[in-house]
C-alpha cells in the first residue's frame, strides 16, 4: 500500500476521533433475528458514507455469518481499493460455491496488489476451476501477482495446476523461478497427500533438475524421497553416503521423520563407514529413532573411533534405552578418556529402567574402589532405593573415599527404617561423614508433608468468650490443598466477628504427634517442624548410654537436628555430665538449639555464663529462635525485649532483624523500624520491614503505609524498593467495581 | 552446487559445540582463544527485535557459536538501537540494517538462521518467508494467528526441512520439566486436572483515533501492519505487546500467556501432538476457570487468577504458572521459583532424577537457544518444534473462538475442525492483507 493518507482522511471525515469501542460477535441465536443482523451486516458492509470501522467490522462478522446473499455484495466490493481486502475476509471462508465464481470473476477487474489478493484467496478456497486463469498470470509482469499465482496453483494442486506450473518453470528465470519452483512443490505435495505418488514423484524430479537454488531443490529431493514410499529408502541413503552436503542434511531431517524399520537398519549398517563428522549425526539419528536392533552398530561406534563419535554414539544409549548396553556403558564409564567417561557416568545416571538400577547397584561391590565410588554416585543420582543394604555395607569400605561417598549418598536418600544402621555405623566409625549423614537423616524425619498433617479442630473469631465460628472443614481444605501453614485472615475463614479482634486456634496431628496453637488475625500457624519423629529420637537417645564419647558428642549434635522435647531433655541432661567434652558439646547444643523451648536456658547462659563463648554462643540462639515461625506475638515480644537488652554490636542485630523477617504482627513492624536510622544495618532493617509488612497489609494496612513509605524513603535497593511499593499500593482501597 | 562456507559438516563436527554439550566439539573447530572459528558458525538475522526479541538477541549473542549480521524493523529506532548492541558486541560496524523483510531475505543470502519477534500478525508470515528461502526459524510465540496459519507453517517447515522452534522456552526449563516428568510417569498417580495461567481475555475491535502517519523512513505504518487488516496509524498501538495484544486484528487472545502454559500442560498430559476436545462456554467474559477435556478425560482449567495473595493461598506466585493434579499428588510451578511446590517434599528429591533423565532419555539440553542451534547443526526437530507449537496455538485459537462466539465447542484434533459448528469452523482462518500470503 503506497500510501494510505486519502484512507486516513476518509476514516478521520467519519467522525473516527469519537468512535466507540465496537462490540463484535454478538451473534443473536434466534434464527430471525440473526437473518435481520446479517441483514444490517450486509446494509453497512455496502454503504460507502459509513465509518470505515463499521464497514471493516461487518465483513469481519460476515466471514463467520455470511451466506450466499452476502457473495455479491461482498463480490462486489473486491475492486474497491479501501474494502478489497476486507471483502475477501469476509468472503474466503464463506462455504457458498459463488463465491468461486465471484473470485474468478473478479481476476479480470483488479491489477496489481488487489489481484494478488484474489488470487491468494481463490487458493485458499482451492478452486479447481480457476487454474487456467490462473496459468496465464504466471507471466504477468507483476511479481506479486506470479508469486500469488504459483502459490494459488500449488494449493490447488491438480493434475492441470501441476501441468501448469511444470511448463512454467521450463521457462522461468530469477526470482519467478523461486515463486514456480515453490508452487511446483506445493502441488507435488498436493498429489501426494491425494494419493497420486507417480505424478506426484515427476514433479520433484522435475524441481530437482531445474536451475533452481539450492535450498529449493533440497526440497524437491526431500519430497521426492518420500513420494517414492519404501523405494525412498534407497534414495535417502545415497544421500547419506554422497558428498553433497546439502542433501546429507535433507536426509538427516527426513530421518527424524521417516519412521520406516528399513531406513533404521540402512542407517545402521551404513554409520559405521560414514566419516566421523556424519557419523555424530546419523548416531543422533538413531537415537532418537530408539530401536534396540540398531544398538550393536551405535555400540560399535561407542567403543572406538575419535572421542567426539564415541560420545555422540554413547549419548544415543540412553535413548535407546537397550538394557543390553550397560555393561558397555559400566566399562566405558571409566574410560581413560576423560570425556567419553563422563558422558558414559551421564548416560548410566539417566538410562532408563530398573534393570539400570540393579546393574549399577551390583557394581557396588566391584573390585575397583574407583567403580565403586562411581557407582555408589550413580546410586545416589538414580535414587535406587533397594540400594541401601548395600549403600550400608559399603560405607563401612576400607576404602576412604568409597566409605565417604556411600554415607553421602545415605545422608541424602535413607530413612527412618535405615537410623539403627546408621547410628551403628556411627558408634563404629565415629567419622564426620557419618555424623553429617544421620544428622541429614533425622532433619528430613521431622519435615512434615501436606499429608502428615491432619487438622482436628480450628475456631476462628472473638476468642476466648466472643462471637467465633469452627472452620475446622476450610483449614482441612487449604492444608490439604498442599499449604503448610495457615494465616488466621477473614480471607482464609470468612469474618464471624466484625470489628472484633480475632485469633485463630488450631488442633492438629503432625506425623503423629498432637500439638494445638492459637494465633492472633493476621498471624501464622506454621506446621514445620513443630517436632520430630518420635521414631527417630528414640533411636538417637537409646545410644547414648552405650556410645563412647566421640560417639555421644555426635549424637548430641544430632538431637539438634532431630529436635523435639525428648531430645532437648536428653541435652539438658548432658548439660550436667561429668565428662567435660560432653559437658562441653551439650551447652553448645543448647546454644544453638533451633526453635524457641531452650529459649530460657539461652537467656540464662546469655546473662550468666561465665564462659564467653557461650555467652554469645547462647545469645546468638537466643535472638534466631525468635524467628520460630511457632512462637506466637507476646513470646516473640518478649524475647526481643530481651534480646535487645543484652545486644551490643551489630552482627546479633542483623541476626534479630533477620530473625523477625519471619514475624506478621505489627509490634514486631514497629520494633524492625526502629533500626532504619541505623546506616549500617538499614537494608537489613527495610527488608525485615518489607517482609512483616506483606503478610500483615490484610489485616493492618494503616500501619503498613506508613512503615513502607518510611522504607521508600529510606533505601535505595531495587528488589526491597519494589516489593515495598508493591506493599504500600495494596494499602489503597480498591476502586468500586463498576456496575 | 555445495555448500561452501557454511559448510554443513563442517557445522557438524560442532554439533553441539555449545557448553550443553561441550563432547562434540572437536579441537579443530576451536579457535586457540577458544572461540569457534567465524567461518563455521551460525550465521543469524532477526526481524522485528523489541523488548522479547532483545531478550533472545542478547543470548544469541553469548553463544560463540553465532555470528548475528543483520536486523530488519519497520521502527528505525530499534534498528538503530539492535545495530549499536551488535556492533558493540563484536567490536565492529558488521551490522546491517533493513526495513522491510522481504528485500532483508533476498538480499543476505550468507544467513543460516532467523530470530523472528515481531508482533504476533508477523510471526507465521515471516517464519514462512525465511524458511522458503531456505533459512532456519527461531520464532517468538503465540507463532500462529489463527488454525489455518498453524497448518500453513507445519507445511513450510516440513516442505522445505527447516529447523523451526517457537519461543515456548519454559519446555527447556528444568523446574517446568521435573513438574512434566512427575506427571508423565505416574509420580503424581493418574493425573486429572491440570491448570494453566493466562492473562485475562481480550479481542477488542475498536481502532485508537487516527493520528498522521509518521515519516515511513522512522516507522513505516504500512509495514508494520502487515498481513492484518488496515487502520488508521496511532502510537498508542506501539508501545511493546502490551499496547496491540488485546485487539483481534493484532493479537491471539489467550495465547499471550496460553502459548507457553496450555503448550506446557499438553506437555505434561502428553498430548504436545493433539488438543483438547471439548471446551465450556463459563457464561461470563472474565473467562476465569475456563474448563476443557482431553479426549482420556483429563481436564485442563485455565485461569486468570490463582496468584497467592495474602491471606488467600493461592497456585502458584509468579507469572506463567501451572499446577497438575493427580490421585496421589500435585506439583505447581511459575517463573521465579527455586524449586516447584508440590504435594510430598519426597517428590522434590526426585528432582534431578527426573531432570537428568529427561536430558539423557531426550538428548536435549536444558537451555532453549541451544536445542534450536543444535537442530539447526543437525537437523533434528526442536523441542518447541513447528507441530508442537501448532498444536498447543490449536488450543489457545479453539478456546478464543469459544470465548467469542459464547458457546460450548467440540473440536476434531485429528481433522483439525469443530463438530457440528460451521461458523466456529470459518474461525480457524483470516484472510490476509494483499501481497501478503502464507
Amino acid at each position: 500500500m503506497k500510501n494510505m493518507k486519502w484512507m486516513l482522511v476518509t476514516v478521520a471525515a467519519a467522525g473516527l476521533m469519537t468512535l466507540p469501542s465496537q462490540a463484535q460477535w454478538n451473534i443473536p441465536a434466534d434464527p430471525a433475528a440473526k437473518k435481520e443482523y446479517v441483514a444490517k451486516l450486509l446494509a453497512t458492509a455496502q454503504k460507502a458514507d459509513a465509518p470505515l470501522i463499521e464497514r471493516f467490522a461487518a465483513c469481519r462478522e460476515l466471514s463467520v455469518l455470511g451466506d450466499k446473499n452476502a457473495v455479491p455484495v461482498l463480490a462486489a466490493l473486491l475492486t474497491d481499493e479501501k474494502m478489497s481486502h476486507m471483502a475477501r475476509y469476509g468472503l474466503e471462508p464463506n462455504p457458498d460455491p459463488s463465491v468461486d465464481a465471484a473470485l474468478r470473476d473478479a481476476l479480470g477487474k483488479v491489477k496489481g496488489r488487489l489481484l494478488a489478493g484474489v488470487i491468494s484467496s481463490i487458493g485458499v478456497r482451492r478452486d479447481a476451476k480457476a487454474v487456467e486463469p490462473l496459468a496465464k498470470l504466471l507471466c504477468d509482469a507483476d511479481a506479486d501477482v506470479v508469486c500469488a499465482a504459483a502459490a494459488s496453483l500449488g494449493r490447488i494442486g491438480n493434475l492441470a495446476a501441476a501441468a501448469a506450473l511444470e511448463k512454467a518453470l521450463a521457462s522461468a528465470s530469477g526470482a519467478n523461478l523461486n515463486v514456480i519452483a515453490d508452487g511446483c512443490i506445493r502441488a507435488a505435495d498436493a498429489l501426494l497427500a491425494a494419493g497420486k505418488r507417480d505424478k506426484a514423484t515427476a514433479l520433484y524430479d522435475c524441481v530437482r533438475a531445474a536451475k533452481a537454488p539450492r535450498h529449493i531443490r533440497m526440497a524437491a529431493t526431500r519430497g521426492a524421497i518420500l513420494a517414492r514410499g519404501p523405494a525412498g529408502v534407497a534414495m535417502l541413503m545415497e544421500q547419506v553416503k554422497g558428498d553433497d552436503n546439502a542433501m546429507f542434511a535433507v536426509a538427516m531431517r527426513l530421518a527424524h521423520e521417516m519412521r520406516d524399520a528399513k531406513l533404521t537398519q540402512a542407517l545402521a549398517a551404513e554409520v559405521g563407514k560414514l566419516a566421523p563428522e556424519k557419523q555424530i549425526v546419523v548416531l543422533q539419528a538413531l537415537g532418537d529413532r530408539k530401536d534396540t536392533a540398531t544398538v550393536p552398530a551405535v555400540l560399535a561406534a561407542a567403543k572406538t573411533g575419535p572421542a567426539n563419535v564415541r560420545v555422540a554414539a554413547i549419548r544415543a544409549l540412553p535413548q535407546i534405552g537397550c538394557p543390553s548396553c550397560l555393561a558397555s556403558l559400566v566399562t566405558m564409564a571409566s574410560d581413560a578418556d576423560a570425556d567419553v567417561a563422563a558422558t558414559a557416568q551421564a548416560a548410566l545416571a539417566g538410562f532408563p529402567g530398573k534393570e539400570a538400577d540393579a546393574t549399577i547397584a551390583n557394581l557396588m561391590s566391584a573390585q575397583d574402589a574407583k567403580t565403586r565410588c562411581t557407582a555408589i554416585d550413580l546410586v545416589g543420582q538414580r535414587r535406587v532405593a533397594n540400594a541401601m543394604p548395600a549403600l550400608l555395607k559399603a560405607a563401612e569400605d576400607a576404602d576412604k573415599q568409597v566409605s565417604v561417598a556411600s554415607f553421602k549418598v545415605l545422608g541424602d536418600m535413607a530413612g527412618a527404617k535405615e537410623i539403627p544402621a546408621m547410628i551403628a555405623l556411627l558408634t563404629k566409625t565415629q567419622s564426620a561423614s557419618a555424623e553429617n549423614a544421620l544428622s541429614a537423616v533425622c532433619a528430613r524425619q521431622a519435615e512434615p508433608a501436606a499429608g502428615s498433617v491432619v487438622i482436628k479442630k480450628a475456631v476462628y473469631g472473638a476468642l476466648p468468650e466472643g462471637p467465633s465460628a469452627e472452620v475446622t472443614k476450610k483449614a482441612a481444605e487449604l492444608v490439604k490443598s498442599g499449604t503448610l501453614s495457615l494465616e488466621a485472615t477473614n480471607g482464609n475463614f470468612g469474618d464471624p466477628a466484625p470489628k472484633k479482634p480475632k485469633k485463630l486456634s488450631v488442633d492438629y496431628v503432625v506425623n503423629g504427634v498432637a500439638a494445638s496453637k492459637t494465633v492472633a488475625e493476621g498471624e501464622t500457624i506454621t506446621f514445620t517442624a513443630v517436632t520430630a519423629s518420635p521414631a527417630c529420637v528414640d533411636a538417637l537417645c537409646g545410644a547414648m548410654a552405650q556410645a563412647p564419647v566421640p560417639a555421644k558428642q555426635a549424637l548430641l549434635r544430632i538431637l539438634r537436628s532431630a529436635g523435639g522435647p525428648k531430645a532437648l531433655a536428653v541435652v539438658r541432661t548432658a548439660t550436667n555430665d561429668a565428662n567435660a567434652e560432653i559437658k562441653d558439646t551439650a551447652t553448645r547444643v543448647l546454644c544453638d538449639w533451633t526453635t524457641a523451648e531452650a529459649a530460657d536456658e539461652q537467656l540464662a547462659l546469655a546473662k550468666t555464663s561465665p564462659n564467653k563463648t557461650y555467652k554469645v554462643l547462647a545469645l546468638r540462639g537466643y535472638i534466631r529462635a525468635i524467628g520460630d515461625a511457632n512462637l506466637d506475638a507476646a513470646k516473640r515480644q518478649a524475647m526481643c525485649k530481651e534480646a535487645t537488652a543484652l545486644i551490643q554490636g551489630d552482627a546479633e542485630k542483623r541476626l534479630l532483624l533477620s530473625a523477625l523477617s519471619n514475624a506478621s504482627d505489627a509490634d514486631s513492624l514497629a520494633m524492625v523500624m526502629s533500626h532504619l536510622e541505623n546506616p549500617a544495618i538499614k537494608d537489613e532493617a527495610c527488608l525485615a520491614a518489607v517482609s512483616i509488612s506483606e503478610r500483615l497489609v490484610a489485616s493492618n494496612p494503616a500501619v503498613v503505609a506508613d512503615a513502607m513509605r518510611k522504607v521508600v524513603k529510606a533505601t535505595q535497593n531495587q528488589g526491597i524498593l519494589r516489593r515495598a511499593r508493591k506493599a504500600l499500593g495494596q494499602t489503597r482501597p480498591k476502586p468500586a467495581a463498576k456496575k | 552446487m555445495k555448500i561452501n562456507r557454511r559448510d554443513f559438516l563442517k557445522q557438524t563436527l560442532l554439533a553441539s559445540a555449545s557448553v550443553a554439550a561441550p563432547n562434540l566439539i572437536p579441537a579443530s573447530a576451536l579457535g586457540r582463544d577458544g572461540a569457534v572459528a567465524p567461518s563455521e558458525r551460525i550465521v543469524m538475522g532477526g526481524i522485528g527485535i523489541g523488548g522479547r526479541g532483545g531478550y533472545d538477541l542478547s543470548v544469541l549473542l553469548q553463544e560463540p557459536e553465532v555470528q548475528f549480521v543483520a536486523v530488519c524493523e519497520v521502527k528505525k529506532a530499534r534498528r538503530d538501537a539492535v545495530k549499536q548492541l551488535v556492533d558493540q558486541t563484536y567490536n565492529n560496524q558488521g551490522c546491517a540494517t533493513f526495513r522491510d523483510m522481504r528485500e532483508f531475505i533476498a538480499q543476505r543470502r550468507d544467513l543460516d538462521a532467523m530470530l523472528i519477534a515481531t508482533g504476533d500478525r508477523w510471526h507465521t508470515p515471516a517464519s514462512i518467508l525465511a524458511m522458503q528461502a531456505g533459512l532456519d526459524v527461531f520464532c517468538e510465540k503465540p507463532s500462529a494467528m489463527s488454525v489455518a496459519e498453524g497448518q500453513a507453517l507445519v507445511a513450510t517447515a516440513r516442505r522445505y526441512g527447516r529447523i523451526f522452534q517457537s519461543g515456548i522456552q519454559r519446555l527447556s526449563e528444568a523446574n517446568f520439566v521435573f513438574a512434566d516428568q512427575l506427571a508423565r510417569t505416574g509420580r503424581l498417580g493418574k493425573v486429572h486436572t491440570v491448570y494453566a495461567h493466562l492473562l485475562p481475555f481480550q479481542m477488542k475491535t475498536d481502532w485508537l483515533p487516527a493520528e498522521p502517519e509518521p515519516d515511513p523512513n522512522e516507522l513505516n505504518w504500512n509495514l508494520w501492519l502487515g498481513p492484518a487488516p488496515w487502520r488508521p496509524y496511532n502510537r498508542g498501538y506501539l508501545g511493546g505487546c502490551g499496547a496491540w495484544l488485546n485487539y483481534y486484528d493484532f493479537g491471539t487472545g489467550v495465547a499471550g500467556w496460553g502459548s507457553h502454559t496450555i503448550c506446557q500442560c499438553q506437555s505434561g498430559v502428553d498430548a504436545l501432538d493433539s488438543s483438547p476436545v471439548a471446551y465450556e462456554y463459563p457464561g461470563r467474559e472474565d473467562f476465569d476457570f475456563f474448563t476443557c477435556r482431553f479426549a482420556n478425560g483429563i481436564t485442563l482449567v485455565l485461569n486468570t487468577e490463582g496468584w497467592s495473595k495474602p491471606g488467600v493461598r493461592g497456585m502458584w506466585h509468579g507469572s506463567c504458572g501451572v499446577r497438575y493434579e493427580g490421585t496421589e499428588g500435585w506439583v505447581s510451578v511459575a517463573d521465579g521459583y527455586q524449586r516447584p511446590e508440590v504435594s510430598s517434599p519426597a517428590l522434590l528429591r526426585e528432582f534431578d532424577k527426573l531432570v537428568r533423565g529427561y536430558q539423557e532419555q531426550s538428548g536435549r539440553p536444558l537451555h532453549h537457544i541451544r536445542d534450536f542451534l543444535r537442530g539447526v547443526r543437525t537437523r533434528r526437530p526442536c523441542v518447541a518444534n513447528e507441530m508442537v507449537m501448532h498444536r498447543a496455538m490449536s488450543t489457545n485459537h479453539v478456546t478464543n473462538i469459544c470465548m467469542l462466539l459464547k458457546r460450548n465447542m467440540r473440536w476434531d484434533p485429528a481433522k483439525e475442525e469443530f463438530i457440528g459448528d460451521a461458523e466456529a469452523n470459518r474461525m480457524r482462518t483470516r484472510a490476509t492483507r494483499e501481497p501478503w500470503h502464507v
